[in-house]
C-alpha cells in the first residue's frame, strides 16, 4: 500500500473531481431549446470517464513503489508566491509597480546579483510593457495615478 | 474566376503596387511574428487590438495590415512551441509535440525552418483553392450539418490515445478535464449556467487563450524555477539546418504534406472551426499513416509539416466562406468582416460581384503577405533561437509579466488574469504527476464542438442517434475514427505501450 | 520648465478637489477621462457603434472618451462589472434590449434592471425572419400557419439573445411552437438556414441587406420586419403589422452608467448625446451597417427596459429559462 505514490494521490485527485462535478451537475436543470441531451449530459460523462482512469491510477498507485516527486523548492516556491500574489490582486496594483517589483523579486530568487542588471532590466521590462500596451494599444491598465 | 473583369484586376493590382500597401504588409507580419511569437499574446489578440488602428486607412491598407498579421501569426505560434515548449497558441500545441523533441536534439532550426516552408506550402494551396473553386468549396461546406461537425470533432478528439504515449490513463484524463473546462459558463444549448460558483465573469466560460497560457507559459516558467538543473530541461546547441535540405524533406513527405494542406483548408472553409482544429486533425492523420519507424512525439518531422502546414492553410481556406458567402471561417476573420464593415464594404455573397479590385487585392495581399512571412520567418528563426540562451532568472520574470498583461488586454478583465494563474498552478502539477498536457488542450478546443453539435444534432432530429451514420459524411467520419482507435489501441500496438515518462 | 509643473500640479489639484467635492463640483463634469465599456469584442457592430460615438462625445464634453471591449456571455460580463464600478458618471457601458432585462431573469449576472442608471438610448434595428429563398413559405402568415400543424426547427445568434426572444414572444402570442436550435453568432445562423439544418432564421433586420445584390437575388427571402413602418434598408418587405400580426420588436443599443449616477449627470451626458445622435453625420455612419438612429432619454429608456422584462418573463417561464 503506497498512499504516497503519485498515481495514488492523482487517482484521488480525480475522483475527487468527478465527485464535485457530479454533485454539481445535479441541480442544472434543462433549460431551454427542444428535446435534447440535457446541459449535465457531458460533465457526468467527463466524470465517468475520470472515475475509471481515477481508480485505475489510483490502484495502480497503491501497487507501485516510489513516492511522491519534490513538488516544491525554495526558488519554485518564491517565484509561485510572488506569482500568486501579483496575478490575483493584478486589478489593484499599479501595473508600472508590480511589473517592477515582481521582475525584481524573481531576479533575485535565482541568485542574479550584478547591480546594473537589477537596477536597469526590472524597469526597462515594466517600461516597455506599459507603454506599448497602454499608448500602443490604448489599453487601459490599473494603475494608482 | 470569370466573374470578374479584367479591369478589377489590373485595379486590385495597382491597389497593391502602392508602396505604402507593401509596407503595411511588412508591418503586419513583423506584428504578427511577435504576438504570435511571444507567449501570452496571440494572433486574434493582434488583430482585435489593431483593428481599431485600421478605421482610419483605406480598405487596401487596412486588409494589408491585418491580412499579414493574420498569416504571419498563425505561423508563429510554432516558434515558442519548438524552443520552449510554450505554445504561442492553440494551434501550435500539436506542433510542440515533435517540434520540442527535436529542439531537445539538437534540430530546433531544422524543425523551424520546417514549420515556416510548410507554412508558405499551406498558406500558397489554400490561396490557391480560394482562386479557384471559391464558390464551389462554399456550397460544398453548406451542406454540412451538425452531425457532421460532431463527427469531424470526434476524429480530432480520439487523438488523445494517439498522443498520451506515456499512460493512456493519464492523457484521457487530461482530456476529459479539458472537456470539463470547456462546459464552464452558460451552456450555448440550453442557457443554464454549469459549474460558474457564483462568479458573473464566469458567465462567458473560460477562454481557451487563458486556459492555453496557464496550463504551457506559466506551468513552464514555474518548472524553469526549479533550483537544481539536474533534471531541468537542457537544451543542446542547436545545430544550423540547411534550408535545402528542409525543402527536400517536404518533397520527400509531400504526401503527408499534400494531406495535411487539403485538410487544413478544408476545416478552414467550415465555419464556426480553427486552425487549432486542423493541426489536430491532420496531426492524427499523419500518426495514422506512420510507418514502423517513425518517432511521433520523440522528434518526427512529419509530426512539424502535418501541424504547419494545416495550421496556415486554414488561413485561405477561411476566407473562402468570409468572400463568397459573408459567413467568417475562423475567430479571425470574423473581425476581418468587422473591418471592411468600417470601410464601408458590405461582406456578403456579392462582394466579388461588386467590389471585384478589393477580391483580387486581397488575394495578392494573402500572397505578399505568406512570401514575406518566409522572409521575416528566415531572418527572425536566428534571433529567436537567441531565446535559448536568455537566462532563466530573466526569461522567467520577462514570460510571466507579458502573459498576465496580454490575458488583461484581451478583455481587459482582471478575473482573466486569476485564471491564467490557476490554470498555471494546474498546468505545472500536471507536470510534475506526468500528465500530459497536451490533451487537456485538445479538450478545451475540440469540447465545445463537439457537446454543441452533438445536442444541436439531436434537437434537429428528435433524439434520433441515427442520423450519425445515415448521413454519408458523417458515417465516413465515424469509420474514420473506429481506424485510428483500432491502429492505436488494437492488440498489435500493445507491446510498444511501455511506460516511458513524457515531459510535455 | 518649472512654470508647466505648476500648471500641471494645480491642475491635478483641482481634479483631485473635484472628485472630493463631490455634487458641488458635479458642475464641471467632467474633468477626467470617461472609460465606456463595451461588451463585446473589437469589430463588431457594438464595439462599431461605440467608437463612432466616441470622436464627437470626446469633442461634446471635452474629455477623452476611452473605450474597453469586455467581451463575453453576450454581453452580460462587461455589464455586470459596469455596476461595480463608481457611480460618478465616469465609467458607462453599451448595454442591449436583452441583456439590460432578460438576462439577470435568466441566471445569475451580479446585477438587476435596477443597477443601472439609463442614460440614453443610441440606435435600433427592427427583429425580422428569414427563410430560404426555396421555401415553402412565402409569407409570415403561411410560416405561421405551418407551425400549427407541423414542427419546424429555427435558430438565432445564441441562446436567450434579443432575436431568439424577439422570436420566442411572437410565437407565444400566436399560439404555436417551434424547436430552437442555438447558433453561436448570426453568420452561424445562416449556415444552419443555408445547409437545411433549420427552416427559418429569426435576426435583426441590419444582418440582411447585405445578402441581397442589386437586382435582389438572394438564397434567403426575408418575410417581414418587426418595425412599426416599412424599413428604409428594405423597402420591399412588409411589416408584420401589414401582414396581419399585431407585433413590434426591436433590438437596440443604448449607453448606461451604474446605479446612482447623479441627476445632472445623467442630464448633461443624455443632452449632449441626444444632440450628437441627432446630427446627419451620424445618421449616415450608422446606414453604413444598417442601423437607425433612435435617441430615448433616461426615463423612456427604463420604461421600455422595464417593459420588454414584462413581455419576456412568461416566455422565459415557458421555455424554461426563468432563473428559480
Amino acid at each position: 500500500m503506497n498512499i504516497l505514490h503519485k498515481d495514488t494521490v492523482s487517482g484521488a485527485a480525480l475522483l475527487a473531481l468527478a465527485v464535485l462535478v457530479v454533485s454539481m451537475s445535479l441541480d442544472m436543470g434543462t433549460g431551454a431549446g427542444g428535446e435534447t441531451l440535457t446541459p449535465s449530459f457531458v460533465p457526468r460523462i467527463c466524470a465517468a470517464g475520470l472515475v475509471i482512469s481515477g481508480a485505475f491510477l489510483l490502484l495502480r498507485g497503491l501497487r507501485s513503489e516510489g513516492g511522491m516527486p519534490a513538488i516544491l523548492d525554495r526558488r519554485i516556491a518564491i517565484v509561485m508566491i510572488a506569482l500568486v500574489f501579483y496575478l490575483w490582486f493584478f486589478h489593484a496594483i499599479d501595473v508600472r509597480f508590480g511589473v517592477w517589483a515582481f521582475t525584481l523579486a524573481t531576479m533575485l530568487a535565482f541568485g542574479i546579483r550584478a547591480p546594473l542588471m537589477l537596477i536597469l532590466y526590472p524597469v526597462a521590462l515594466s517600461a516597455i510593457l506599459y507603454l506599448s500596451f497602454s499608448w500602443g494599444f490604448r489599453v487601459v491598465l490599473p494603475t494608482w495615478i | 474566376m470569370d466573374l470578374i473583369a479584367f479591369s478589377d484586376i489590373l485595379q486590385g493590382a495597382v491597389q497593391v503596387a502602392n508602396p505604402w500597401v507593401v509596407f503595411f504588409v511588412i508591418v503586419g507580419v513583423v506584428i504578427g511574428m511577435i504576438f504570435g511569437a511571444a507567449p501570452g499574446l496571440t494572433a486574434p489578440a493582434a488583430i482585435a487590438l489593431f483593428l481599431p488602428v485600421t478605421y482610419a486607412m483605406g480598405p487596401t491598407s487596412s486588409m494589408a495590415l491585418l491580412l499579414g498579421i493574420y498569416c504571419a501569426g498563425y505561423f508563429a505560434g510554432s516558434i515558442p512551441a519548438i524552443l520552449i515548449n510554450t505554445p504561442g497558441a492553440p494551434s501550435s500545441a500539436a506542433t510542440a509535440l515533435d517540434g520540442f523533441a527535436m529542439a531537445r536534439a539538437g534540430e530546433g532550426d531544422r524543425a523551424l525552418s520546417t514549420a515556416i516552408w510548410g507554412s508558405l506550402i499551406g498558406g500558397l494551396f489554400s490561396l490557391l483553392l480560394l482562386m479557384t473553386i471559391a464558390p464551389l468549396l462554399a456550397r460544398f461546406a453548406l451542406t454540412f450539418t451538425s452531425v457532421e461537425y460532431f463527427s469531424f470533432a470526434l476524429i480530432g478528439i480520439v487523438c488523445v490515445a494517439g498522443i498520451s504515449r506515456g499512460s493512456l490513463a493519464k492523457g484521457f484524463a487530461a482530456a476529459l478535464f479539458g472537456i470539463l473546462v470547456s462546459t464552464v459558463g452558460i451552456d450555448p444549448v440550453s442557457g443554464v449556467g454549469r459549474f460558474m460558483f457564483g462568479e458573473p465573469n464566469l458567465m462567458g466560460g473560460i477562454p481557451q487563450t487563458t486556459a492555453l497560457i496557464g496550463l504551457f507559459a506559466i506551468s513552464q516558467m514555474l518548472l524553469l524555477s526549479k533550483k537544481d538543473t539536474q533534471d531541468q530541461i537542457v537544451l543542446p546547441t542547436q545545430k544550423a539546418a540547411s534550408q535545402l535540405a528542409v525543402l527536400r524533406d517536404l518533397w520527400r513527405y509531400r504526401w503527408v504534406t499534400f494531406k495535411s494542406a487539403v485538410i487544413g483548408s478544408l476545416i478552414g472553409v467550415l465555419p464556426g472551426t480553427g486552425p487549432a482544429i486542423a493541426s489536430w486533425i491532420s496531426y492524427s492523420d499523419a500518426l495514422r499513416a506512420a510507418n514502423p519507424g517513425d518517432k511521433f512525439g520523440q522528434g518526427e518531422v512529419k509530426g512539424v509539416i502535418a501541424c504547419e502546414v494545416s495550421n496556415n492553410s486554414v488561413t485561405g481556406g477561411a476566407m473562402v466562406p468570409l468572400l463568397t458567402l459573408g459567413i467568417p471561417g475562423d475567430p479571425v476573420t470574423a473581425i476581418l468582416i468587422g473591418a471592411l464593415m468600417i470601410q464601408g464594404v458590405h461582406v456578403g455573397p456579392f462582394l466579388i460581384q461588386q467590389n471585384g479590385s478589393l477580391f483580387v487585392s486581397i488575394l495578392l495581399l494573402l500572397c505578399l503577405s505568406n512570401i514575406l512571412m518566409v522572409a521575416v520567418g528566415l531572418s527572425a528563426r536566428k534571433v529567436a533561437a537567441k531565446v535559448l540562451q536568455i537566462p532563466p532568472g530573466i526569461l522567467v520574470p520577462t514570460i510571466c509579466m507579458m502573459a498576465a498583461i496580454g490575458v488583461f488586454s484581451i478583455s481587459n478583465n482582471a478575473f482573466d488574469v486569476r485564471l491564467v494563474l490557476i490554470f498555471g498552478l494546474i498546468g505545472y502539477l500536471m507536470v510534475r504527476l506526468e500528465f500530459p498536457t497536451a490533451p487537456a488542450v485538445l479538450g478545451v478546443v475540440l469540447g465545445p464542438i463537439l457537446e454543441k453539435n452533438l445536442r444541436n444534432a439531436l434537437t434537429v432530429s428528435d433524439m434520433d442517434f441515427s442520423v450519425f451514420i445515415t448521413r454519408p459524411v458523417s458515417a465516413a467520419a465515424l469509420i474514420a475514427t473506429a481506424c485510428l482507435l483500432y491502429v492505436w489501441l488494437g492488440p498489435r500496438k500493445r507491446s510498444e505501450v511501455h511506460p516511458q515518462p513524457e515531459k510535455l | 520648465m518649472f512654470k508647466k509643473q505648476i500648471v500641471r500640479l494645480a491642475r491635478i489639484a483641482v481634479a483631485m478637489g473635484a472628485m472630493i467635492g463631490g455634487p458641488a463640483a458635479a458642475q464641471e463634469y467632467p474633468v477626467k477621462p470617461i472609460q465606456m465599456i463595451v461588451p463585446f469584442g473589437q469589430g463588431g457592430a457594438t464595439d462599431q457603434v461605440a467608437r463612432l460615438m466616441a470622436a464627437p462625445l470626446e469633442e461634446a464634453l471635452g474629455q477623452p472618451v476611452v473605450i474597453i471591449n469586455q467581451p463575453g456571455a453576450g454581453g452580460a460580463i462587461g455589464l455586470s462589472n459596469l455596476t461595480k464600478a463608481r457611480p460618478d458618471g465616469y465609467t458607462v457601458a453599451i448595454g442591449s434590449d436583452s441583456t439590460l432585462g432578460a438576462r439577470p431573469l435568466m441566471s445569475e449576472t451580479g446585477y438587476d434592471a435596477d443597477s443601472f442608471t439609463m442614460i440614453a438610448r443610441l440606435v435600433q434595428i427592427p427583429s425580422g425572419v428569414a427563410v430560404r429563398v426555396d421555401s415553402p413559405y412565402e409569407t409570415l402568415n403561411d410560416l405561421v400557419q405551418a407551425l400549427k400543424t407541423e414542427r419546424l426547427a429555427y435558430s438565432g445568434s445564441g441562446v436567450a439573445s434579443g432575436p431568439h426572444l424577439a422570436m420566442a414572444v411572437f410565437l407565444a402570442q400566436q399560439g404555436v411552437q417551434a424547436t430552437f436550435v442555438n447558433s453561436d453568432s448570426n453568420q452561424d445562423g445562416l449556415v444552419k438556414l443555408l445547409s437545411g439544418e433549420v427552416d427559418f432564421l429569426t435576426g435583426g433586420g441590419s444582418n440582411f441587406p447585405a445578402l441581397f445584390g442589386e437586382d435582389g437575388q438572394s438564397d434567403i427571402r426575408v418575410l417581414g420586419l418587426a418595425a412599426e413602418e416599412r424599413w428604409s434598408f428594405m423597402p420591399d418587405v412588409p411589416t408584420y403589422r401589414e401582414q396581419g400580426f399585431d407585433y413590434v420588436n426591436s433590438q437596440w443599443f443604448g449607453l448606461v452608467a451604474p446605479a446612482g449616477v447623479p441627476q445632472e449627470i445623467v442630464d448633461e451626458l443624455s443632452s449632449k448625446i441626444k444632440a450628437m445622435v441627432e446630427t446627419p453625420e451620424f445618421s449616415q455612419r450608422l446606414e453604413g451597417f444598417f442601423f437607425n438612429a433612435a435617441y430615448l432619454g433616461p426615463t423612456e429608456m427604463d420604461g421600455l427596459v422595464k417593459e420588454d422584462m414584462q413581455n419576456v418573463r412568461p416566455v422565459l417561464a415557458e421555455i424554461g429559462l426563468l432563473k428559480n
